[in-house]
């Protein structure tokens, strides 16, 4: 059943407000957060607000545009939108893309088979605004006609109308998309149709100037500025490191002492600086399993290369080779051999795989998971550990960037396996997994009342999912551990837990793989995860 | 003689559209990859859950596996059985999949009908392929007209499908309908088993045999004609349209989704890589700092915040 039906001709319609999320249309949870009335109320747009920027599309606001105040602005922000959609077709200025972007364009056949798997419409209760088809439907339109300007258009691909509204709503709409891609995986022609929000996104950007904040001006501009997004420079970054070195030690009995600057070292070690910040645990762990098993081993100071994120990859191709480019050359000043990510997806996907067809010659240093190092360490014999350490249910969320767009999926399956007793997988998992809804950013923003939509609808069916893994052992007499080996999945996964309060009703801790590893460690001192300092 | 010349035309335009799309297509420059997994040819231990080179330790240090025989294993039963429809969209699966298939035996008929007219139609062999080819004809032309009529049903009437149905969308099915109808009004008219090569499969053979050996005298049924009439339209019309997808379906999965191969210092890749990091961008947006000048490497490469930094 569709709810809140649209036609295609609505959306350029000046109206103020395109479509509404009703919180009974919602998808039902398990209980206890089965009660719509105990679903936490949205904080509502102020009316100042709404006649200062753009909040036409839906109850919620990803960018914040100022509204245009002349007509001619409007046209002028219009021109731009159209001759940024001509530039994606031009291989001087779209390269990357164009052969993608082209066949997506060309070949839909319009069949919806894709529609259904994606989390946001299925948990919008199927709210037509939030169908990946209407957004592509919409740019397809609008490139067949304005763009392409083919003879018959409407006839071939149908009508619509191109004004401010149009764009505006566009552009919000391109941030309702976490650009998980599993839309895509059913398409049996091979159309990606979360391409298009990606390529979307680089228009508002890369033409126009246009992107959330938290991932272009406070995200790539000031990674590439000070060195992280976090605003750490390199000093900082260092004391804070030497800080968690010194909590490690204390809470594991070992002596930890992190690795900076060391030329010819083997690996160089690759974090989302954001963990430092938010999860000091995480790279404390990594630092205590690198030195237990004796890997030559090194961090880097330089700026941008403390740092692993790189948000380009949702939003702007320059932003992304940018910061690509640092990451490899500052590998290539220490003499490294390979360069390991730790637990960050988007960066594996950035550097590993989008990156590869961008670092040419030296500076096309090898890049490797952490989850296939981590795997290698746990089965060498070199730590020894105890898995009745983590006797207590465990379930794993696969980050879409690592696992379905980068095909790593056994290496940290097989570690939970010997690590974790009660480890069970959620369904459906691996490769089809479901994305916490925090991808393509949007983990990191919570302009306005944003987070709402992003937990209550895009992150509900990740709880659900998470929720039905425990369904044996639901209440909170049972401590349960949810392994999230990326820290923008991690992020989101903080804030659904916090929203439906999920440690008090479900006693459901969140957590890295390296965690679970450094728990089961026979040379460290019981009790490294603890559910009481969680949060 | 007439029909002749429509064929000889209506052949070379559809191969010269086909070739061209293609060669677009292929001459498009090395894209950034954009896998997704499974990939079925990291073999078939790895695709049966989706795994890639990146699960080894030092995978670049390891030979690369691809196996074509399971890339087979999964285009095969998607190309006849319409799988990813049956998988995840179940509603719409029968009539796609009669519709295609109808036109897959509609097609494998014309072959057999050729083939058969170049080996001798009266020979004991070419008397099998004729019949196997009416077998084709039959079944399929029915398969198309159900499968037309319920995705045109489908297209206008169902709730998910009608907001995005087109008006060329309704055209398409509705031209693929009429060559099955002229189909089955050919079959009616001429018959479908008769030996003596006044049946729907003979028909076809006098009309081969005369395009082979470029004698336009040969003669046809009427309703063979505008059988052959509406299947030569639809030649010309079909690769313009999103229906090439029958053969630019193998970027998608060959060239995109499972293009997994890493780029290696010296290879065609890089050297394809570097010509593109070469164009000049004219991206408007200040941070791009595109002049139409710089290249992609002087863009990605420069410092470009560091005058931010005073």
């Amino acid at each position: 059943m569709i709810k809140n039906k649209l036609s295609i001709k609505d959306f350029g319609k000046d109206t103020d407000q395109l479509a509404h999320v009703d919180l009974n249309d919602l998808t039902p949870l398990p209980p206890p957060y089965d009660k719509v009335e105990d679903e936490p109320k949205w904080k509502e747009l102020k009316p100042e607000y709404r006649e200062q920027f753009e909040c036409s599309l839906d109850d919620t606001v990803a960018l914040g545009i100022p509204k245009p105040k002349t007509p001619g602005e409007e046209k002028e922000l219009v021109d731009k939108f159209v001759s940024g959609l001509q530039k994606l077709f031009q291989k001087e200025n779209n390269w990357p893309f164009l052969q993608q972007l082209m066949l997506t364009l060309e070949h839909c056949a319009k069949c919806q088979t894709c529609v259904d798997a994606c989390p946001i419409y299925e948990a919008s209760g199927r709210n037509e605004v939030y169908r990946l088809t209407y957004r592509s439907e919409i740019w397809r339109r609008i490139v067949k006609k304005y763009v392409q300007k083919k003879p018959f258009a409407s006839f071939t691909d149908g009508d619509i109308d191109l004004n401010w509204k149009t764009v505006a709503r566009l552009m919000e709409l391109s941030y309702r998309c976490t650009i998980c891609r599993r839309c895509a995986q059913t398409c049996p022609i091979g159309v990606d149709n979360a391409l298009i929000t990606h390529e979307l996104r680089k228009v508002f950007s890369q033409e126009m100037g246009i992107a959330a904040k938290e991932i272009h001006e406070k995200g790539s501009v000031l990674q590439l500025k000070v060195g992280s997004s976090t605003g750490m420079n390199s000093e900082v970054v260092k004391d804070n490191i030497d800080f968690i070195d010194e909590d490690m030690s204390e809470i594991t009995g070992l002596t930890i002492k992190s690795r900076w600057d060391v030329k010819g070292a083997d690996i160089m070690l690759l974090h989302n600086a954001g963990e430092i910040i938010a999860w000091p645990e995480n790279p404390g762990a990594f630092a205590i399993i690198l030195e237990a098993a004796g890997i030559s081993w090194t961090l880097s100071s330089d700026a941008v290369a403390y740092d692993g994120i790189n948000y380009g990859l949702w939003y702007d191709d320059a932003q992304l080779a940018r910061v690509a480019i640092k990451h490899a050359q500052a590998a290539r000043k220490l003499g490294v051999k390979k360069i390991v990510i730790g637990e960050c997806g988007h960066a594996h996907k950035a550097l590993t795989v989008i990156a590869d067809r961008v670092l040419t010659g030296d500076l096309n240093i090898p890049r490797e998971s952490a989850m296939t190092l981590l795997e290698d360490i746990v089965f060498s014999g070199k730590i020894k550990f105890d898995p009745s350490r983590n006797n207590f249910p465990v379930t794993l969320h696969d980050p879409c960037n690592l696992v379905r767009l980068m095909g790593v999926v056994e290496p940290q399956r097989r570690i939970l396996r010997y690590l974790c007793p009660q480890f069970r997988e959620m369904t459906p998992h691996g490769v089809h997994n479901y994305c916490c809804g925090g991808g393509s950013g949007f983990a990191i923003m919570s302009p306005n009342n944003f987070q709402n939509w992003r937990v209550a609808v895009s992150g509900r069916k990740k709880l659900k999912q998470v929720l039905d893994a425990f369904s044996d052992c639901p209440g909170p007499e049972t401590k349960k551990y949810l392994c999230a080996p990326c820290s923008n999945c991690k992020g989101q996964i903080r804030d659904i837990l916090q929203y439906y309060n999920v440690k008090e009703k479900s006693n459901i801790i969140y957590g890295g793989l390296v965690e679970l590893i450094v728990n089961a460690m026979v040379d460290v001192k019981p009790g490294f995860i603890s559910w009481d300092e969680s949060f | 003689m007439i029909l002749n010349i429509a064929t000889y035309l209506s052949v070379l335009i559809f191969l010269t559209v086909v070739l061209y799309r293609f060669i677009k297509i292929a001459n498009m420059p090395a894209h950034l990859r954009w896998d997704l997994y499974p990939v079925p040819h990291e073999g078939f231990k790895k695709s049966r859950y989706g795994g890639s080179y990146y699960e080894e330790l030092d995978w670049w240090t390891k030979p690369r596996h691809v196996s074509k025989l399971n890339e087979l294993s999964v285009m095969i039963p998607e190309i006849i059985l319409l799988r990813g429809v049956w998988e995840a969209n179940k509603g719409l699966w029968f009539w796609s999949w009669a519709f295609h298939f109808g036109l897959y035996l509609a097609i494998f008929m014309a072959f057999l009908a050729v083939v058969s007219t170049i080996i001798g139609p009266v020979s004991a062999f070419g008397l099998i392929l004729t019949n196997i080819a009416a077998l084709s004809a039959v079944i399929g032309y029915i398969l198309g007209v159900i499968g037309c009529i319920g995705m045109i049903y489908k297209r206008l009437a169902n709730e998910k499908l009608k907001p995005f149905t087109t008006q060329a969308s309704i055209f398409n099915l509705i031209f693929i309908l009429l060559i099955f109808i002229t189909g089955l009004i050919a079959i009616s008219k001429t018959g479908l088993l008769a030996t003596d090569q006044s049946g729907l499969i003979g028909q076809l053979q006098i009309y081969t045999a005369g395009l082979v050996n470029f004698d336009g005298t040969a003669v046809v049924h009427p309703a063979v004609v505008l059988h052959i009439t509406v299947i030569l339209l639809f030649m010309v019309y079909m690769p313009f349209t999103h229906m090439a997808h029958f053969f630019l379906k193998w970027f998608t999965y060959h060239g995109i989704r499972w293009n997994d191969e890493p780029n290696k210092a010296g290879s065609a890749l890089e050297k394809d890589i570097i010509r593109s990091l070469n164009y000049k961008p004219t991206w408007a947006a200040k941070h791009i700092k595109a002049d139409g000048k710089k290249t992609w490497v002087d863009i990605a490469t420069e410092e470009v915040f560091k005058d931010d930094k005073k």
